[in-house]
C-alpha cells in the first residue's frame, strides 16, 4: 500500500477535491496536525554547523534546548480531534501553547524523532507522553511524516495522534497486577492479597477486557466506531448515503477507487456494495475499513466499509466517536475537489488510513486473491502487497492450518452462511504473528470476502491472561487457607484443595453442595443471617465453625470479598482453621483462671484477719451459750429453766448459721469457679463482694455504702471473675484506707452501679490517700505493679483482663477527695465486642 | 452490801457476745444489764451503782473500751472494768491495764476465765467500796476532834513529848494528857502507834495533811 497514491491519474475539478479534503481533515476522528518545522530544521542545522558530531548525544545533554523545540513548532492546521485531544479551544490557542504539550518525560521520544528525521527518515511512529493544555498527562500514539516534496525542508509535517491513555493505563494496571501476582507467587501465605486482587481484577474487568482487545489503537477505535451500530443500522447508513455508490474498480495491483457523482447501478462495479453489506451483516466482530480515494476522470471518491460487532452500553464518548465517523462517511462522498491539492492530501490521508490494519480481500472460488481493499500493516507484514493477487489465499497460510482454511472456504462457497466463523489462528510468517481470518460469501460464483486481522498482540495478551488465570488457579489451589467461591444462596461454586482437606471431601462433592451443610447445625441460623450483610460488604470478616468430614467442629476465621463469578455476584471466602489459636486462647484463659485463683487466695490472706474477728465473735458466744445451757441443765430447778434453755439453743442455732454463712462465702470466693457466662443480678454481685469485704472494712473502721439501680439489672457474665474484680477493687480500697494514718475524715468506700443503655457502669470510690505523686493511673493495670509490700501486683491486671474479656473497659482516676475512683463497664449481653 | 446488789453492765456491739455474757451472768444469779455502746451505758450509769463493767475493746459506731474507762474515771466512778477484745494488741492491752482494767480478755477465753474475771471485778468493786467506807469512817472520827485537840494530835503523831507539847502550847501537862486521852478515844485508837497509822492513812486518802483538811472541812 505504500505506493498507494503514487500513480494517481490527473483529475478535476481540483477545487472540489480540495474542499472535500479540508472537511475530511477537520472532521476526521483521528487527531491530525499540519506543522511547519522549518524553524526546527534551521535550528538543527545551526547546531550541527557548530561542529556537533553526534546530534543525539548533544540534545540529550541539552534538554533546555530540546524543550524549546515545542514552541518552535508552527501550527499550520489542526483538526477538531486534534484540538480535543489536547483540550485546546481554538487553533489560535493551540498555536500559542503548543510548547506545553512537551514536558521532561516527552523529550526523549521527541529527541529520537528529530534525530532520525534529521538523518533522513521520513516516517516516524512512536508512543509518547504528552500533556494537554490542562496539564493532564496523556499517552499518545504519534505518526509523523513530511508531506511529499517537503522531506528536506520540513515545511509541511503531517502528524496524526491517537490518545492511547486508557490502553496504557490498562497495560499498567495489568503490569501492576502481574507484579502483585509475582509477589504472591513468591509469598503464597498472602491469601488476603490474592482475594483482594481477585476482587480488584473483577472490579476492573471492563478495563482489563479493554486492554486485551485494545491491542492496537486503530483497531480499538474501529471497534468503537462499529460498536454503536447494529448490522442493520450500518446497512441503513450505507443505503441512505448519497455517495454510497462507491467502489473500487481495479484490474491491476494498484487499488483504484472511483466516484460517481450520479451513481447508477450500471456503473457500479458488481459485488462490492453487496460484499460490504454482507460482511457487515455476518461479521460478528468489528473491523473497519476506510479506503482512500482515487479518481476516475474528473471525479474522486472515498469508500467506507464498516463491519460491525454488536456492542451494547456505549459510553458517551464512544457514541461521540461513532457519530463523528458517521458524519465523515457522509462527507467523504459529497463533493469533488481540486486535483492539485489532492496529491498532498492523499498522502496525508494515506498515512491516516494506513493505520487501519485489517485487510479486506476479495478472493475467487479457487482461492486466488482478486483484490486487496485495505490493510497497510497487513501488506507491510506480509511484504507481498504487489504480488497478492497472483497468490492463492491459502498459500499465505501455514501448511498445518491450510486444510482447515480451505475447508472453511469451501463451506462458505457451498452456501454456508458462516456469520461467525471461528477460525483458529494462522501463522503466516515464521510463526511469530497470528492472524485471524473470516470469510463472507460474496457472489454466486463463489467469490468471498476474506478479512485478515493481525491478532498477534491479542493472542499475547490472551496468553498472558491465561497465565494470569493459571497463576490464580495455582495460588487458589495451593493456598494454605481454604478458599470457597459461594453463590449468594449458599451454593459452593468452587473450592480449593485446602477447602477439600478441611471438610475431608473431594472437590466434586463440595462444588454444588450447600455451605450450610458444611457448618455445624448450631451455627446455621447465624450463617443464614449473615448472607445479606456479606453481600453488601457490611461484614468482611467473622469467626464461626466448620464441620469437618468426620463431624468434628473446627473453629475458623472467615474473610470475605464479593466478586463476580461467571458474571454473577458471588462471595469469595477465605476460611482459616483457627483451632490452634482457639486452643491457645483457651490455654491462656486457663492460665489466667489459675492466676485469678492464686490472686483470690492472696487477697484472702488480707481479708482473713477481718474474717477471724467476724468468726471469733459468734464462735465465742456459742461456746458461752453452750456452757450456760450445760449449767442450766445441771441445776435442780432445770424444769423451770427449760424455756430459757430453749431460747438459748435457738440462739446457738442462729449463731452457728452466722458462722456458716461467713465461712461459706469465703469458701466460695476462694474456690476455683467454673468458667462460663450466666445471667447475674447486679445487686447480687455487689452484695456478695461487699459481704466478703465488710468484715475487713469493719475491722478497719471503714464504712461501705452502696447506690444500686432501683430496677433489677441482669448482666451476662462470668460471675466468679466479675465478683473477683469487685472484691479486688474493694480490697484495694480497704488497704489504701488502712495504711492511712489518723485521718480526721471517716474512711468510706462508696459503690455506685448504674445502667446506661447496653452498659452497666460500676464505680468504687474511696477517700483514701490516692496515688503517689506523678503516678499514671493507667500504670496500675500493668502486671506486677504494686504500691504495697503485700500482694503480687497482679490483682488489677487481672481485673483489667476480666473486664476486657467481658467487652468492657476499666479505668482509674484520683477523685476530688484525693482518693481513688475505679470505674469499669460491662456489656449487658456480655459480648466481647460488637461482632456476631 | 450484798453481792446481789451488784449489777454487771455488759457493753458490746455484737449482740451474740452481749447476750451470751448476759446469759452467763444471769444463770450465776447476778443482775445484768446490756448496752450496744459505751455512750448508752453512760447515759444509764449516772450514779455510782455497785457492780462491774464488761466492755468490748472496739465498738462499731461508738467509743472504745479504753475511751469508756477514761470517761468513767473523769466522772469519778470507780466501777471496775473488764475489757474483752477479739483482737487485742500490745498497745491497747497496756493502755487498758494502765487505765485500771481488772483484766483484758480475748474473745477466745473460756467461760470460766470470763466468769472469774467478772467475779474478780465484782470483788474489787466491793473492796473499793469497803475501803472507801473505812476512809469515810476514819475521817468522821478525826472530824470529832476539837481544834485544840487537833493541835495536840498533830504533835503527838510527830512524836513530840507531852511536856514539850505543854510548853509549846503553853498549856499544862495535865491538859495535854487529858486531850491525848480524848484523842485516842475519839479516833478509836488503842495506842499512839495506832493513831499514827490512822493519821497516815487519812493523810494518804485526803492527799494532804489531815489538820489542814480538818481546819477547812469545806475542802474535799
Amino acid at each position: 500500500m505504500t505506493s498507494f497514491a503514487s500513480d494517481i491519474p490527473p483529475f478535476s475539478p481540483v477545487d472540489l477535491v480540495q474542499e472535500r479534503y479540508e472537511q475530511l481533515f477537520h472532521s476526521s476522528p483521528v487527531a491530525l496536525f499540519e506543522h511547519d518545522w522549518s524553524d526546527i530544521r534551521q535550528r538543527l542545522n545551526e547546531i550541527v554547523d557548530t561542529g556537533i558530531d553526534d546530534l543525539g548525544e548533544w540534545l540529550k545533554s541539552h534538554p533546555e534546548e530540546l524543550i524549546e523545540f515545542g514552541p518552535r513548532m508552527q501550527i499550520v492546521d489542526v483538526n477538531q480531534a486534534g484540538l480535543r485531544i489536547y483540550g485546546a479551544d481554538s487553533i489560535e490557542e493551540f498555536r500559542v501553547r503548543v510548547g506545553e504539550v512537551f514536558r521532561e518525560d516527552s523529550l526523549e521520544s521527541l529527541r529520537s524523532h528529530l534525530v532520525s528525521r534529521f538523518l533522513g527518515r521520513n516516517h516516524y511512529e512512536t508512543e509518547n507522553v504528552h500533556y494537554t493544555l490542562n496539564g493532564d498527562r496523556i499517552y499518545v500514539h504519534v505518526i509523523v511524516r513530511a508531506a511529499v516534496g517537503y522531506e528536506e525542508s520540513w515545511d509541511r509535517i503531517l502528524i496524526s495522534v491517537a490518545d492511547i491513555t486508557s490502553r496504557r493505563q490498562a497495560e499498567l494496571l495489568r503490569d501492576g497486577q502481574r507484579q502483585v501476582l509475582e509477589q504472591l507467587a513468591a509469598d503464597r501465605s498472602l491469601p488476603d492479597v490474592l482475594a483482594c486482587l481477585t476482587g480488584e481484577i473483577e472490579k476492573q474487568s471492563p478495563d482489563l477486557h479493554a486492554s486485551i482487545y485494545d491491542i492496537d489503537q486503530t483497531t480499538f477505535q474501529m471497534h468503537l466506531l462499529a460498536a454503536g451500530s447494529t448490522a442493520g443500522e450500518i446497512s441503513t447508513l450505507l443505503d441512505s448515503s448519497p455517495a454510497l455508490d462507491v467502489f473500487p474498480s481495479s484490474t491491476t495491483d494498484e487499488v483504484r477507487l472511483e466516484l460517481f457523482d450520479e451513481p447508477s447501478a450500471e456503473n457500479r462495479p458488481p459485488g462490492l456494495i453487496d460484499a460490504v453489506r454482507r460482511t457487515a451483516r455476518h461479521c460478528d466482530y468489528g473491523c473497519g475499513l476506510l479506503a482512500p480515494i482515487v479518481t476516475t476522470g474528473t471525479q474522486c471518491v472515498g469508500v467506507l466499509a464498516i463491519f460491525v460487532r454488536n456492542h451494547s452500553n456505549l459510553t458517551q464518548h464512544e457514541e461521540g466517536v461513532v457519530a463523528d465517523f458517521r458524519r465523515l462517511t457522509g462527507l467523504v462522498f459529497s463533493h469533488s475537489e481540486r486535483r492539485d491539492a489532492l496529491v498532498t492530501r492523499t498522502s496525508e490521508l494515506q498515512s491516516i488510513f494506513a493505520t487501519y490494519p485489517d485487510a479486506l480481500l476479495r478472493v475467487a472460488a479457487d482461492g486466488t486473491i482478486l483484490e486487496l481493499y485495505s490493510g497497510r500493516s497487513m501488506g507491510a507484514d506480509l511484504g507481498v502487497v504487489g504480488s497478492w493477487t497472483r497468490n492463492t489465499i491459502s498459500s499465505l497460510v501455514s501448511t498445518e492450518d491450510g486444510h482447515r482454511f480451505r475447508d472453511a472456504m469451501s463451506r462458505v462457497a457451498a452456501g454456508s452462511r458462516l456469520e461467525s466463523v471461528e477460525f483458529s489462528l494462522y501463522d503466516i510468517i515464521d510463526g511469530t504473528q497470528s492472524f485471524e481470518a473470516r470469510f463472507v460469501p460474496l457472489e454466486e460464483n463463489g467469490e468471498q470476502i476474506v478479512i485478515f486481522r493481525d491478532v498477534t498482540r491479542l493472542q499475547e495478551a490472551e496468553r498472558e491472561l491465561g497465565q494470569v488465570s493459571e497463576r490464580f488457579r495455582y495460588l487458589f489451589d495451593n493456598s494454605p487457607d481454604a478458599i470457597f467461591v459461594e453463590s449468594p444462596d449458599g451454593v459452593v461454586l468452587d473450592a480449593n484443595r485446602a477447602a477439600c482437606d478441611l471438610h475431608q471431601q473431594r472437590r466434586e462433592q463440595l462444588v454444588g453442595s450447600s455451605v450450610f451443610d458444611l457448618i455445624p447445625a448450631d451455627d446455621r441460623e447465624a450463617a443464614a443471617g449473615r448472607v445479606m450483610p456479606l453481600m453488601t460488604g457490611e461484614i468482611t470478616e467473622f469467626e464461626s465453625n466448620s464441620l469437618s468430614g468426620n463431624g468434628t467442629v473446627i473453629p475458623v476465621s472467615v474473610r470475605i470479598s464479593t466478586i463476580t463469578y461467571d458474571g454473577d455476584p458471588a462471595l469469595l471466602l477465605h476460611v482459616r482453621d483457627i483451632s490452634e489459636r482457639k486452643e491457645e486462647e483457651a490455654r491462656r484463659r486457663q492460665q489466667e483462671l489459675q492466676l485469678a485463683h492464686v490472686s483470690r487466695l492472696t487477697m484472702m490472706g488480707q481479708i482473713v484477719a477481718g474474717i477471724a474477728h467476724e468468726i471469733r465473735q459468734p464462735l465465742w458466744s456459742i461456746s458461752t451459750f453452750v456452757d450456760v445451757c450445760h449449767e442450766a441443765l445441771s441445776r435442780d430447778d432445770v424444769t423451770d429453766r427449760l424455756p430459757r434453755i430453749r431460747e438459748l439453743i435457738e440462739r446457738l442455732v442462729k449463731e452457728t448459721r452466722r458462722v456458716n454463712t461467713i465461712t461459706s462465702r469465703m469458701f466460695s470466693f476462694a474456690r476455683k469457679g467454673m468458667p462460663g457466662r450466666t445471667p447475674v443480678r447486679v445487686t447480687d454481685l455487689v452484695d456478695e463482694a461487699v459481704g466478703i469485704l465488710e468484715s475487713r472494712a469493719r475491722s478497719n473502721r471503714i464504712e461501705i455504702t452502696t447506690k444500686l439501680p432501683d430496677e433489677p439489672v441482669m448482666i451476662l457474665c462470668d460471675r466468679v471473675l466479675i465478683e473477683q474484680t469487685l472484691v479486688n477493687l474493694l480490697n484495694n480500697a480497704c488497704s489504701a484506707l488502712s495504711t492511712e494514718a489518723e485521718s480526721p475524715q471517716p474512711s468510706t468506700i462508696h459503690i455506685e452501679v448504674e445502667q446506661q443503655l447496653e452498659l452497666v457502669r460500676f464505680r468504687v470510690i474511696d477517700n483514701g490517700p490516692g496515688l503517689p505523686e506523678g503516678l499514671d493511673p493507667e500504670q496500675l493495670f500493668e502486671g506486677f505493679f504494686t504500691t504495697s509490700d503485700r500482694g503480687m501486683g497482679i490483682g488489677l491486671a487481672l481485673c483489667h483482663s476480666f473486664v476486657e474479656d467481658h467487652g468492657g473497659t476499666i479505668r482509674a482516676e484520683v477523685n476530688e477527695t484525693g482518693g481513688m475512683t475505679f470505674e469499669f463497664t460491662l456489656r449487658i449481653d456480655g459480648e466481647s465486642d460488637g461482632s456476631h | 452490801m450484798e453481792v446481789t446488789d451488784q449489777i454487771v453492765f455488759v457493753i458490746d456491739d455484737d449482740e451474740s457476745v452481749r447476750d451470751s455474757i448476759a446469759a452467763l451472768v444471769d444463770i450465776r444469779g447476778l443482775k445484768v444489764e446490756t448496752f450496744a455502746t459505751g455512750e448508752s451505758f453512760l447515759t444509764r450509769y449516772s450514779e455510782d451503782v455497785p457492780g462491774c463493767v464488761v466492755t468490748d475493746l472496739r465498738i462499731e459506731h461508738g467509743m472504745t473500751g479504753i475511751e469508756l474507762q477514761e470517761e468513767l474515771a473523769n466522772r469519778g466512778f470507780t466501777i471496775p472494768v473488764v475489757v474483752i477484745s477479739a483482737y487485742a494488741n500490745v498497745s491497747n492491752a497496756v493502755q487498758a491495764m494502765n487505765n485500771g482494767a481488772v483484766t483484758l480478755l480475748e474473745k477466745n477465753c473460756t467461760t470460766d476465765e470470763l466468769w472469774s474475771s467478772i467475779v474478780e471485778a465484782l470483788q474489787r468493786d466491793r473492796d473499793n467500796r469497803q475501803e472507801r467506807q473505812e476512809h469515810e469512817d476514819l475521817l468522821e472520827r478525826f472530824s470529832k476532834l476539837k481544834p485544840e485537840e487537833v493541835e495536840v494530835m498533830t504533835r503527838i503523831v510527830r512524836g513530840t513529848l507531852n511536856k514539850v507539847i505543854a510548853h509549846d502550847l503553853k498549856i499544862s501537862l495535865r491538859t495535854v494528857e487529858t486531850r491525848r486521852h480524848n484523842i485516842l478515844e475519839k479516833t478509836g485508837s488503842d495506842s499512839v502507834a495506832e493513831l499514827v497509822r490512822a493519821y497516815v492513812q487519812l493523810e494518804t486518802v485526803l492527799g494532804r495533811s489531815p489538820e489542814e483538811a480538818l481546819a477547812s472541812p469545806a475542802g474535799s
